[in-house]
């Protein structure tokens, strides 16, 4: 069983999970999926992570609602230290959101509240570190790469 | 889901407060919610306190049906791409800003 931190953000149940070098999970793609109706919104945050199934890398700013998959057995191995975020349908009443991934390096006002994942910013003059949730209308100045989930509405 | 919560009164209880909550396509709902502890972020108190079970059972019962033939015989599908789900864990809620 996998350790996840669990947060909320926005309304939103997110978990948190760091793979260390080696870890591993198995993921089972139906034929005919679709990224957009995906049971999990994930965001990949750190590290490498590969599909012994086709060799895919997921890498830091890939998300899942907008990745396609090989249908078939996946077993995602971490290459390097790895992290991801996910929204899971279940965790979340059977509910899940709209999200534009943030990726960003330079100074950005937010156009939707936004669960901030990875990265170091300045924020109202004061420097902050992910994980946080910041609301639309802050502008973020980036001290490198930020990656986070956007929430623009609910599916 | 986007809501509002406007209180509505403090009960003679000294415990609790009415709440009510409001959400496009769906009529109020009033909530009896324990009076927020000092220091508390309000928002965040209300939100644990939303009605989201009963919004979720209103559309399930908006949701059309239909009736599956009896002696219909379904096989287990696929599963759909899930990471495992994890141990249960408390949920740490982010400060917002």
């Amino acid at each position: 069983m996998f350790d996840f931190t669990r947060y909320e953000s926005f309304g939103w149940i997110v978990h948190q999970k760091r793979m260390a070098v080696g870890e591993s999970f198995i993921v089972n793609i139906p034929e005919g999926y679709l990224p957009e109706t995906a049971s999990n919104v994930t965001l990949w945050s750190k590290g490498r992570v590969e599909s012994g199934l086709t060799g895919k890398a997921m890498l830091p700013g890939d998300c899942s609602a907008s990745i396609p998959r090989t249908s078939g057995s996946h077993t995602m191995l971490a290459v390097e230290d790895s992290e991801f975020w996910c929204i899971n349908y279940s965790a979340n009443r059977h509910r899940l959101p709209i999200v534009e991934v943030l990726d960003v390096t330079d100074s950005v006002t937010l156009e939707f509240d936004t669960l901030v994942c990875a990265g170091d910013f300045v924020v109202d003059g004061v420097e902050r570190s992910a994980p946080l949730s910041v609301s639309a209308g802050k502008t973020i100045e980036p001290n490198g790469r930020v990656l986070g989930l956007s929430f623009k509405g609910e599916r | 889901m986007t809501w509002t919560a406007t209180i509505l009164q403090h009960n003679d209880d000294g415990l609790t407060m009415d709440v009510r909550y409001d959400r496009d396509g769906y009529d109020p709902i009033t909530v009896g919610v324990l009076l927020p502890a000092v220091g508390a972020d309000l928002s965040l108190h209300l939100s644990t306190f939303a009605p989201t079970g009963t919004w979720q059972w209103i559309d399930d019962t908006r949701t059309p049906r239909e009736l599956p033939e009896i002696g219909m015989v379904v096989v287990q599908p696929e599963p759909v791409p899930q990471i495992p789900a994890p141990n249960p864990t408390a949920t740490m809620t982010l400060e917002v800003i």
